[in-house]
C-alpha cells in the first residue's frame, strides 16, 4: 500500500486572480531578455567548437609530402561498414605504399575504428562535419589522388587558415566539398549524381 | 466624405501593413531573446523583412481547399474575421479634434457618440469567423476549436462589459472621443507634478478585468484554447493554408492592435502627453497654427507609444504565462471575474454617489 498525501492547496483571493504570478512570471521573462546570454550559434558565419577527439572526414596524416600509410590493410579489416578500399603499391625503396586509397563516404558511419587501428598514425578522423553534396560521385572518391594533386583540385593551400581544420604542419587536408562539384561538372563527369 | 475615406485608408494601411508585419516580426524576436535565442535576423535591417518574405512565401502558396469542406462559407471565414477587426479601430481617437479655417477634424475615422458600444458590438461579430472556420472546415478539431472559442469569447465580453460599465459611469460618456479628452483632468495636484486623471488611477480593477478579458477576447495565450496545439492542433484554422491562413493571422494581430489602442484610450489616457511631453511641447515656443501641428503629433506620439506598450505586452505575456486549462478558464471568467467586475460597478457606484470619483 501506497501512502497517500492530502495535499491541502488553498489559494487566497488574490492568488486566485494571478496578478502577482502573473507579475512574477513577466518580471522572470525580462530578466531573461535583458540580461541572459544568447546561447543561438549564427551557423554559417559561426561555428560550435568541437573536440580535438570528434569524428569528422577522414584524412591521411603525411610526412613532407609522403604520407604515413603503408598499406597494411588494418583499416578495411576492421572497417564495419566496409567502406575503405586500397590498392597497395611498391615504391623504388620497397617500401609498400597505397596507389589508390578510397573511402566511400556514403557508407562511412564515422565510427573512427580505422584510426584507432592504424599503427602508422595514418588515418585521421578531422573535425569537419559539413560533407553535404549534392553529387554523389563526390562522396566515393579516391582520397590520395586528390591529395597529390593528381586531379588539379589545387585546393590544398585555399583551406589553411579557415578554422575548421586542425592546424598540423604534417597535414592532407580533404577537398572541400565544392572545388570538387565544380571540377567534376567540369569533367562532365557526373553519370553518379544523384 | 474624402477625408473620412483617406482616414479609412490609412489606418487599414497601418493596422495591415504596419502593425501587422512589425508585431509578427517581434513576437519571433521577442519569443527568441526571452528565450535566450537571436530569432529571424537574416533578412532585412534585424530581420524586419522576415514577415514580409513569409507572407510573398504564403501569397504563392497552393489555395487548398479540402474536399468535404462547404464551398462558400470556407473560404469567407478569414474575410469575415479580418473586417470587423479592422472596422473596430474606427472609433479611437489617436489624437485631440484640430481646427482649421473654423472646422473642427476629429483624428478618429468615425466620432460616435456611442463609440464604446460601437466596439463591443463590432468585437462579438469577430466570432463569426471563428466559428464559420471551424465549421466549415469539416473538422472534428477546427468544430472543437471554435466552440471553445465562442463559448470563451461570450464569457469574457460580459466581464468586459461590465468592466466598461464602471468607465462609463466615471466619465459619464459613452464617446471614446469625449472618454480620452476628460482624461486630462487632474486626478490629485501634488504643486509640480500632479497625477492626472486616467482610467488606470479612477479605475484600477475594471484596467485589470478589461486587459485579462481583451487577452480572452483576441484569443490570445494565457487564453488561447481555440488554437490549443496539444490538444486540437490548431483549432478552428487548422484546415486553412496560403493566404487564408495569413488573413486570420492578420485578423488576430489587428484584434490586438484595435485592443491595445482601446485599452489606451480608455486607461491611459488616450491622446493625452505622456509626462514630460507637455514640457517638451512649450519648449518648442510655437504659436498659433503650428502649436496645434505640433500637438497633434506629440498627441499621436503618446497614443502610439502607449499603444505599443500593450502590443509589446502581448508578446510579452505570451511567452510567459502557460495556457490555461479549459476548466480554469472559465472558472476565472465566471467566478472570479464576473462577480469582481459587478463589485467594482457597485464600488464605482458608491464612490459616485459620495462625490469621490
Amino acid at each position: 500500500m501506497t501512502n497517500t498525501v492530502v495535499v491541502q492547496r488553498r489559494k487566497s483571493f488574490l492568488q486566485g486572480i494571478y496578478i502577482l504570478d502573473v507579475a512574477k512570471g513577466l518580471a522572470i521573462t525580462m530578466k531573461n531578455m535583458l540580461f541572459a546570454k544568447k546561447v543561438t550559434i549564427q551557423y554559417p558565419e559561426e561555428k560550435r567548437d568541437y573536440s580535438e577527439r570528434f569524428r569528422g572526414l577522414h584524412y591521411i596524416k603525411g610526412v613532407q609530402g609522403i604520407e604515413n600509410c603503408t598499406a597494411c590493410m588494418l583499416c578495411p579489416t576492421v572497417c564495419p561498414a566496409l567502406c575503405i578500399s586500397i590498392d597497395a603499391g611498391e615504391r623504388e625503396n620497397k617500401e609498400k605504399y597505397p596507389k589508390k586509397f578510397d573511402i566511400d563516404l556514403l557508407r562511412c558511419i564515422f565510427c573512427g575504428m580505422c584510426e584507432e587501428a592504424c599503427p602508422e598514425d595514418a588515418i585521421k578522423l578531422s573535425n569537419i562535419y559539413e560533407m553535404a553534396t549534392p553529387h554523389r560521385k563526390i562522396l566515393h572518391k579516391d582520397y590520395l589522388d586528390i591529395q597529390r594533386g593528381k586531379d588539379k583540385t589545387g585546393t590544398t593551400s585555399k583551406l589553411k587558415g579557415k578554422g575548421t581544420l586542425p592546424p598540423r604542419p604534417d597535414f592532407f587536408p580533404p577537398p572541400p566539398r565544392f572545388e570538387v562539384d565544380k571540377m567534376l561538372q567540369k569533367k562532365g563527369d557526373e553519370t553518379g549524381a544523384v | 466624405m474624402a477625408i473620412a475615406l483617406t482616414k479609412v485608408l490609412i489606418l487599414i494601411g497601418i493596422s495591415a501593413g504596419v502593425v501587422t508585419p512589425v508585431m509578427i516580426w517581434l513576437e519571433r524576436r521577442g519569443s527568441a531573446w526571452m528565450q535566450n535565442r537571436l530569432g529571424p535576423n537574416r533578412i532585412g535591417p534585424l530581420g524586419l523583412f522576415q514577415t514580409l518574405s513569409d507572407g510573398i512565401k504564403l501569397a504563392f502558396k497552393e489555395d487548398f481547399r479540402p474536399s468535404l469542406a462547404r464551398k462558400f462559407y470556407y473560404p469567407i471565414a478569414p474575410i469575415v474575421s479580418l473586417v470587423p477587426a479592422l472596422m473596430t479601430f474606427a472609433v479611437i481617437p489617436f489624437a485631440a479634434p484640430i481646427q482649421v479655417d473654423g472646422t473642427w477634424y476629429s483624428f478618429q475615422v468615425a466620432d460616435l457618440d456611442m463609440g464604446v458600444l460601437f466596439i463591443l458590438a463590432i468585437a462579438s461579430l469577430g466570432i463569426y469567423g471563428i466559428i464559420l472556420g471551424g465549421w466549415a472546415s469539416n473538422n472534428k478539431y477546427s468544430l472543437l476549436g471554435s466552440l471553445r472559442s465562442s463559448s470563451q469569447m461570450i464569457s469574457y465580453e460580459l466581464s468586459m462589459g461590465l468592466a466598461l460599465v464602471a468607465v462609463l459611469m466615471t466619465f459619464d460618456s459613452v464617446s471614446l472621443g469625449e472618454i480620452a479628452a476628460r482624461q486630462g483632468e487632474t486626478l490629485i495636484d501634488l504643486g509640480i507634478f500632479s497625477i492626472p486623471k486616467w482610467g488606470i488611477f479612477v479605475q484600477p480593477i475594471s484596467f485589470i478585468i478589461f486587459l485579462t478579458c481583451t487577452y480572452a477576447e483576441t484569443n490570445r495565450l494565457p487564453f488561447d484554447l481555440p488554437e490549443g496545439e496539444s490538444e486540437i492542433v490548431a483549432g478552428y484554422h487548422l484546415e486553412y493554408g496560403s493566404m487564408k491562413f495569413a488573413t486570420f493571422m492578420m485578423a488576430e494581430y489587428v484584434n490586438m492592435f484595435t485592443a491595445s489602442g482601446l485599452v489606451a484610450a480608455l486607461y491611459f489616457g488616450g491622446w493625452q502627453l505622456l509626462p514630460g511631453m507637455q514640457l517638451g511641447l512649450n519648449a518648442l515656443g510655437l504659436t498659433g497654427m503650428q502649436f496645434e501641428i505640433a500637438r497633434v503629433a506629440f498627441q499621436v506620439a503618446a497614443f502610439v507609444a502607449k499603444t505599443s506598450f500593450f502590443l509589446w505586452l502581448y508578446v510579452w505575456v505570451r511567452w510567459t504565462l502557460p495556457r490555461f486549462r479549459y476548466d480554469q478558464l472559465m472558472d476565472l471568467g465566471w467566478k472570479i471575474m464576473l462577480p469582481l467586475s459587478l463589485a467594482n460597478v457597485v464600488l464605482t457606484g458608491f464612490l459616485i454617489a459620495l462625490g469621490v470619483i
